[in-house]
């Protein structure tokens, strides 16, 4: 019977291990490790919607044809997802992408409450007031967006017994500030299914 | 009727009462795992022009293959190149999966800029595709910055 204990322990010792999920490691970000889950708006989600986005603008040629970097405005957000969503998880990669391609430089709108990104053009008109009808010597080049950028997310849930689909759908549009005239669009939809998450994508 | 008698007379009923059961049993067998085996398949049928009018610039590329299994899932038929509207390069490479099965493949194309350094941007990042059995499907990536001279394009089958 001894000679079965140590045996036994060893068993047991597995089968605890082998109920233990994997020890925490760091991995790539932008990698196809992280967690996937069925209704929530993943790191990766935002990454494939930013890249999207961006590689979409960047396409279009809209960006930089003055001979210099275009001045964007991110004027408007809204989230109309049943989740708390920073604008930058998505923005800010946008931002950083067009940044480094050296086609855009961009500023962030401030409303009357002093809150970022309102739901007014704030664009426009931040624009109107900061054109000066007198310039004198001293007066700066009074810094003029080029276009405003507008962003919007929806979701879509639906369920078919314990399977789940959720769609997020980035909407983005540039507005010139001059003409009012949208110049770019795009919509970029990451749907996702299944009942519970998982690691890998 | 002896023992041996009655005993070979249950085994003869025995196997009268199998033999029809077993037929019975082996049709719907076979007829499932024909079933399992056609559910698993899901091939594309295409038609497109015959003489395509398009005439890209096809680049000539270099392939260092060691995953058999991702060779057939999403085999690289070639790579185009060409420019945005604003300067920047594109890439367009065409995947074919010689398998009959849906296959998902992970990608990514790093770009490289006239010294040989890789271009770090957040347009670099993992990607994902999913191939019906025998399907044509494009992948593209426009370049970070214009600067960008060369690129390099990742396949990487998913673990599960």
């Amino acid at each position: 019977m001894n000679r079965f204990t140590p045996l036994l322990l060893a068993g047991c010792l597995t089968g605890l291990s082998a109920c233990q999920g994997p020890d925490a490691r760091r991995i790539d970000p932008t990698g196809p490790e992280t967690i996937t889950t069925a209704d929530r708006l993943d790191i990766q989600d935002a990454t494939d919607a930013a890249g999207a986005m961006a590689e979409s603008l960047l396409a279009s040629g809209i960006l930089g044809q003055q001979g210099r970097p275009s001045v964007i405005a991110i004027d408007r957000y809204i989230n109309n997802t049943t989740q708390q969503i920073d604008r930058d998880e998505v923005v800010k990669k946008i931002r950083v992408a067009l940044n480094k391609a050296g086609v855009a430089q961009t500023l962030t709108t401030i409303d009357a409450r002093g809150e970022t990104g309102g739901e007014s053009n704030i664009a426009s008109k931040f624009a109107r007031e900061n054109v000066d009808t007198q310039p004198s010597a001293v007066t700066p080049e009074p810094l003029v967006p080029d276009y405003a950028l507008t962003y919007k997310i929806l979701e879509n849930r639906v369920k078919a017994g314990q399977v789940r689909q959720t769609t997020f759908s980035f909407q983005m549009s540039m507005v010139d500030v001059r003409t009012g005239l949208a110049v770019w669009e795009e919509e970029k939809q990451v749907t996702k299914i299944g009942d519970k998450a998982s690691i890998g994508w | 009727m002896t023992h041996r008698s009655r005993i070979r007379s249950i085994a003869a009923a025995t196997r009268a009462a199998h033999r029809p059961v077993r037929g019975r049993l082996v049709t719907p067998l076979v007829l499932c795992f024909a079933g399992l085996v056609t559910l698993g398949c899901e091939t594309v049928n295409t038609v497109e022009r015959e003489d395509p009018l398009a005439a890209p610039v096809v680049v000539e590329d270099k392939r260092i293959t060691t995953d058999v299994s991702l060779q057939m899932a999403a085999s690289v038929i070639g790579v185009i190149e060409g420019e945005t509207e604003a300067g920047f390069p594109k890439v367009q490479a065409e995947l074919y999966n010689w398998t009959s099965e849906r296959k998902r493949v992970h990608y990514r194309f790093d770009w490289i800029d006239v010294d040989g350094f890789v271009i770090d941007s957040p347009l670099a990042s993992w990607q994902a595709i999913a191939l019906a059995g025998k399907e044509r499907d494009y992948i593209i990536s426009v370049a970070p910055t214009k600067s960008a001279v060369d690129f390099r394009l990742k396949l990487l089958e998913p673990e599960r």
